[in-house]
């Protein structure tokens, strides 16, 4: 405890001495680095672009920039592990589908024209992006092409948690349409949890550097 | 917390500018840059010119992430923040660079205590040049842990920072002194003397390391009296104030231990076999080895159904670990018969089998023997090929006789199958090297026996070349399509190119002497040159032979999942002091004057010592200085008109200054200026040498070296054994003569080790001239080559074989010989002489050729091979224009550490070249033993003279003897 304090006190004071030094001008933050990952360095305006084109989607509650600073860091340790096995690159015309939706969100290409310079990017790292994510998605489905079948039970218990994702115009589906429905969905989650699973362990594992 | 310390900057952090806000910014003017390190600007232009957003231009962002990305990657910093300040003139960049504390600067305050190096040692270790802030609270922990295997149980240690760097303020706490102490294991009354054993008492300081070490040693000690399982351990718990420990001895010694063996192993190595002694333990582990290899050595004798077993019998306070031994009957092989073969003879097999009549049967060598003849069809295309040996016992008239040995017939059934050749070779998906660039690297080609092991390594060669190229992601695919009934292979190989990684930048980063325009130099690998593989390799193999640096890590970091990376090479510098000192032990068989004067050959030791002191890296461009100076004790025969005077001092001594200049006149090559003086003790002369001689040295290829220097010196021969009328006339007129001489060189050097080749080829020839139009006293031209062929054979034998060649040239000098008076009867001086011209065609002893030694012909004392064209009448060798010497030597291992030697040498010294005559070659042959030191082999030679002469009345003596560090050549 007298360790912390001391450590606080120090910190206090060389908040005040630097502060001191450095305070004025400071200017509007351009850019800056925010974490490392696998060798790569993911930035403030990465952060920026992702957001602006469109590439994540925060939930509506919370800090966006954490979360897609959390979800670029996963994505890069994904892409390393991507990266050490050969995967299909995607043709000119699937990145071109992608790049078309990112066009879609910002509203046109003239739209996009004006977007990419202010977050640092160009057409080509876009589709580099675009490419990248492919690659995932690839990789992906090669990794974790199914997930166990859920049980009688677990069926059961989605149905019954989750009405109103059985309903048609108002009207509650047949029984057969309902549990294949159910097992789709539950076998989607549980495909999800075991990609979740690995992500995880590779934050875990992984040399990830955060700066603060 | 330690990060509010660490990164108190950041809490000054300035707006984040929305995307709106700038997208204002971005496009305008940039009116000025600046790069502050800690809050201090920088002018480094190492920095800056990473820096790519410029003055005068509008602001991009993707300069600035450029900017950032570079900077970041040298490694230095916890972070980079670009902030952006509009003013009437355009917008004010600047570069915000935090630095990280790095272990090289690491402070370490406070009452530590211990050395430096114990703390620095382990955080570089442990978290390399960098310890990064979420990294802090580890090497506090890790500092605990030195402290308390130090015996330091309340050590404080505190991390600050002082100026960015990181420090560890420490307060290593009290001293901890020893309590009660409990002896466990040992019998009554036996614990007082462990006590007294281990040094240890009560009130006595705790120190964990040197009780480990008495430990260890006691333990050791105990073992070779046999007790194998001794086990001698501490545990200590310190009170809470750090200041006493209760002390816990574990000293277990189980039994003493003794081998037995239960059945037939009569000559048999057992030491070797059953190594316990040799390892001091009797693990389980162990103890299986061992049965095996008993059981191995047996059915390599042919008992090919020995079965070994051991058990453990506790009786009497003793181990005995009893080794079962079951030989069963002995098995030789009979006739060997090879049937099916068609394609190649029955006599050509026999050899690749190996195994012959008569012989133990041994199943490994058969089915070596069986696995040599597939693979020999296999790689003529006979890929289905079925070898199948079949043996059969018969009992013969030995076995009759109850000699227990059986007679097992070997048959091997050959069926050769079809041979399959390559009908064609095709590549696909390949973009960046055209198929006939890919067709050239490798060996597959239509018509060749198809063999798939060489299509692996031709699967390897392209997938190299690709890396190599920067394709980090390629992948390489062999596709064999067999046809017309798998006589013919379609081979195709499938390529998934991926894409090209390029260099962007190249970053150094660690340097503080030496400059990086240094480390750059030796870099091969280039910004917009593709990544490869090689190229990172040839530039830390360049980097290392600098010498300049501990520590040497290249890696890249790339950004934006594009195809260019930085490579940032982070160096450790190594001290630029340099000081060394040693000692040693010349021995060898010498020449000395006998009181008659005539030579002798004895036995001389002279004790040597050295001390060198270097600075390298001087102005940090990698230049050296070094002082080397050496000093021996040897006998001195001051020779005088009447009497011999020995006298034993420092008689022998160097001292050598070398200035090294890398990379002179324009990348030429590397200078060497050096100055010397140097006296050495020959047989037949004392030789002092002082000059200064430049040399310029380049390195072509990877085994290839260029020299050609300058000498200007003098030197003076005294106490010349042979300076009489029968000596050569230069002897006379020049003892001490100026020589200014031009030299150059050619070697060439493929050879695995210097100092112990087990392969490779050493060649070189030399050339001098000396001219007495550029400042010397007398002229020659002297040529020398040599050259040395080093073959590893099987059994880890090594032969190697040498010649060498010198021959030199005077050119003539005629010089008035010294006027001669003579006194008249009448007492009047004449002159009778002076008008003739003296003649001089010979070398100055300093340059003529001698042999013999412990490097040339070992039959031979120093320098005393020759005949009586070169050896004077007292025995002592005058030296010649022409040389010749010839090496034959096969290197014999005996055990890990020992080396038997057995050699042939022969040659010769010539008086004159054109009397170089192979008829007069003298030999020489001998053995000798090696020992593997951690300095180079010490080798010990003894060699024998093929023909002994008679010199001064005496025939010289049958034997030398040599004492040497290194191989002979």
């Amino acid at each position: 405890m007298a360790r912390r304090g001391r450590v606080m006190f120090v910190g206090a004071a060389l908040v005040l001495s630097l502060g001191a030094r450095q305070a004025p001008p400071t200017g509007d933050l351009v850019d800056r680095v925010l974490a490392v990952a696998a060798r790569q360095i993911v930035m403030l305006s990465d952060v920026r672009a992702f957001l602006e084109l469109g590439l994540v989607e925060p939930p509506a509650l919370g800090d966006p920039v954490a979360y897609t600073l959390t979800t670029l860091i996963e994505r890069q340790l994904v892409l390393d592990e991507v990266g050490r096995y050969v995967v299909q690159e995607p043709s000119r015309g699937d990145v071109d589908t992608r790049l078309g939706k990112v066009i879609d969100h910002v509203g046109g290409e003239r739209a996009l024209a004006a977007v990419l310079p202010g977050v640092g990017f160009t057409v080509d790292d876009l589709r580099r992006v675009l490419q990248d994510d492919l690659r995932i998605e690839r990789y992906l489905a090669r990794r974790f092409p199914g997930a166990r079948r859920p049980t009688e039970e677990e069926l059961s218990d989605y149905v019954r948690e989750h009405p109103d994702e059985f309903r048609t115009d108002g009207r509650r589906q047949t029984r057969e349409d309902v549990l294949q429905a159910a097992l789709d969905r539950l076998t989607q989650q549980f495909r999800q949890e075991s990609i979740d699973d690995w992500v995880t362990s590779l934050t875990l594992r992984a040399d990830v550097f955060r700066v603060p | 917390m330690w990060c509010l310390v660490f990164w108190a900057p950041l809490l000054y952090a300035p707006s984040v500018v929305e995307a709106g806000d700038l997208a204002e910014l971005l496009g305008q003017t940039v009116a000025r840059v600046q790069v502050l390190r800690a809050g201090v600007a920088t002018d480094d232009q190492g920095i800056l010119d990473l820096v790519e957003t410029r003055t005068g231009q509008p602001l991009s962002l993707r300069e600035v992430r450029e900017s950032v990305t570079h900077l970041f990657t040298r490694g230095a910093y916890a972070d980079v923040q670009v902030t952006a300040l509009k003013t009437d003139g355009g917008i004010f960049l600047r570069y915000d660079l935090v630095p990280l504390g790095a272990t090289g600067g690491v402070e370490i305050r406070g009452e530590f205590g211990l050395q430096r190096d114990e703390l620095l040692g382990p955080l570089r270790r442990r978290f390399g040049r960098v310890v990064r802030p979420d990294q802090v609270p580890s090497a506090v922990t890790l500092l605990e842990e030195v402290y308390l295997a130090a015996g330091r149980f309340s050590a404080r240690i505190t991390p600050d920072t002082d100026g960015g760097r990181l420090v560890f303020d420490i307060d290593q706490g009290p001293v901890a002194r020893i309590g009660h102490v409990d002896v466990r294991g040992v019998e009554e009354g036996d614990p007082e003397r462990v006590l007294e054993r281990l040094g240890v008492a009560e009130g006595a300081v705790y120190d964990p390391r040197q009780l480990e070490a008495r430990l260890a040693e006691y333990e050791a000690e105990i073992r070779e009296r046999r007790y194998y399982e001794a086990r001698f351990r501490h545990n200590v718990s310190p009170s809470p104030d750090g200041r006493t420990v209760d002390l816990v001895l574990d000293i277990q010694t189980g039994s003493p231990v003794e081998i037995q063996v239960d059945g037939d192993l009569t000559n048999a190595p057992l030491d070797e076999l059953v190594p316990v002694a040799r390892e001091g333990s009797i693990d389980e582990d162990l103890l299986e080895d061992s049965s095996l290899r008993v059981e191995m050595y047996l059915r390599g004798l042919g008992y090919r159904d020995a079965r070994v077993t051991h058990r453990r019998i506790v009786q009497a306070g003793l181990l005995s670990v009893v080794f079962a031994v079951d030989r069963g009957s002995e098995y030789r092989v009979g006739n060997v018969t090879i049937t099916g073969q068609e394609t190649v003879s029955v006599d050509d097999l026999a050899v690749r089998f190996g195994v012959f009549s008569g012989a133990p049967l041994v199943a490994t060598d058969v089915d070596a023997g069986v696995l040599a003849i597939r693979s020999w069809y296999a790689e003529r295309g006979h890929r289905d090929v079925q070898v199948v040996p079949r043996l059969a016992e018969r009992h013969d008239e030995a076995d009759d006789a109850g000699l227990g040995v059986v007679s097992v017939d070997v048959t091997v059934e050959i069926a050769e199958g079809s041979e399959t050749t390559i009908g064609s070779v095709g590549f696909s998906g390949n973009g960046a090297f055209t198929a006939s660039a890919l067709a050239a690297l490798v060996g597959a080609q239509i018509g060749v026996p198809y063999f798939a092991p060489r299509l692996a390594a031709d699967r390897e060669r392209l997938r190299a070349h690709y890396l190599n190229e920067g394709y980090e992601t390629v992948q390489v695919d062999v596709v064999e399509r067999f046809e017309d009934n798998g006589t013919t292979v379609n081979v195709m190989f499938q390529l998934i190119e991926g894409v090209q990684v390029v260099v962007d930048h190249v970053l150094v980063v660690g340097t503080n002497q030496v400059s990086p325009s240094t480390v750059r130099s030796e870099m091969t690998l280039h910004p917009g040159d593709p990544l490869g593989l090689d190229e990172v390799a040839e530039t830390r193999r360049r980097l290392t032979a600098l010498g300049l640096f501990r520590r040497i890590d290249i890696r890249e970091l790339s950004h934006g999942g594009g195809n260019r990376r930085d490579v940032v090479v982070d160096v450790e510098e190594a001290p630029a002091t340099r000081v060394g000192y040693g000692g040693g032990l010349e021995v060898n068989q010498r020449l000395r004057a006998t009181v008659g004067g005539a030579a002798a050959e004895r036995l001389e030791l002279a004790p040597r010592g050295f001390f060198e002191v270097g600075r390298r890296n001087l102005w940090g461009k990698n230049r050296s200085i070094d002082l080397f100076t050496r000093v021996s004790v040897r006998r001195k025969d001051e020779l005088d008109a009447d009497t011999a005077v020995s006298n034993i001092g420092f008689n022998e001594y160097r001292v050598l200054l070398n200035y090294r200049e890398p990379r002179a006149f324009g990348r030429t090559g590397d200078l060497l200026v050096s100055g010397f003086v140097e006296q050495v003790i020959r047989p037949s002369f004392d030789l002092f040498s002082r000059g200064v001689n430049a040399e310029l040295r380049r390195t072509i290829g990877l085994t290839m070296t260029g020299s050609a220097g300058y000498t200007y010196g003098q030197n003076r021969v005294t106490n010349g054994q042979f300076q009489n009328e029968e000596g050569p006339l230069v002897d006379r007129l020049f003892p001490e003569v100026t020589l200014s001489t031009f030299s150059g060189g050619l070697v060439l050097d493929t050879r695995d080790d210097p100092l112990e080749p087990t392969r490779g080829l050493l060649v070189g020839v030399d050339a001098e001239g000396a001219f007495r139009s550029l400042g010397s006293e007398v002229g020659f031209a002297k040529a020398s080559a040599q050259g040395f062929f080093f073959q590893a054979l099987p059994g880890e034998l090594v032969f190697a074989v040498g010649a060498r060649l010198g021959l030199a040239r005077g050119f003539t000098l005629m010089l008035p010989t010294l006027p001669i008076f003579v006194m008249t009867a009448d007492g009047v001086l004449v002159q009778q002489g002076g008008s003739a011209l003296a003649v001089i065609q010979d070398l100055p002893a300093s340059e003529r050729f001698f042999a013999g030694g412990d490097t040339t012909v070992r039959g031979f004392a120093l320098d005393r091979l020759g005949d009586e064209t070169t050896i004077d009448p007292n025995g002592f060798p005058t030296g010649g224009n022409a040389m010749i010497v010839m090496n034959t030597e096969l290197r014999v291992p005996v055990t890990g550490a020992i080396q038997a030697v057995g050699f042939l040498d022969a040659g010769n010294v010539f008086d004159r070249v054109s009397n170089l005559d192979l008829n007069r070659i003298r030999g020489a042959v001998g053995f000798g033993v090696r020992y593997r030191s951690p300095v180079g082999p010490i080798r010990v030679d003894l060699g024998f003279k093929l023909d002994r002469r008679e010199f001064a009345g005496e025939q010289e003596p049958l034997t030398a003897l040599h004492f040497s560090i290194g191989q002979a050549f």
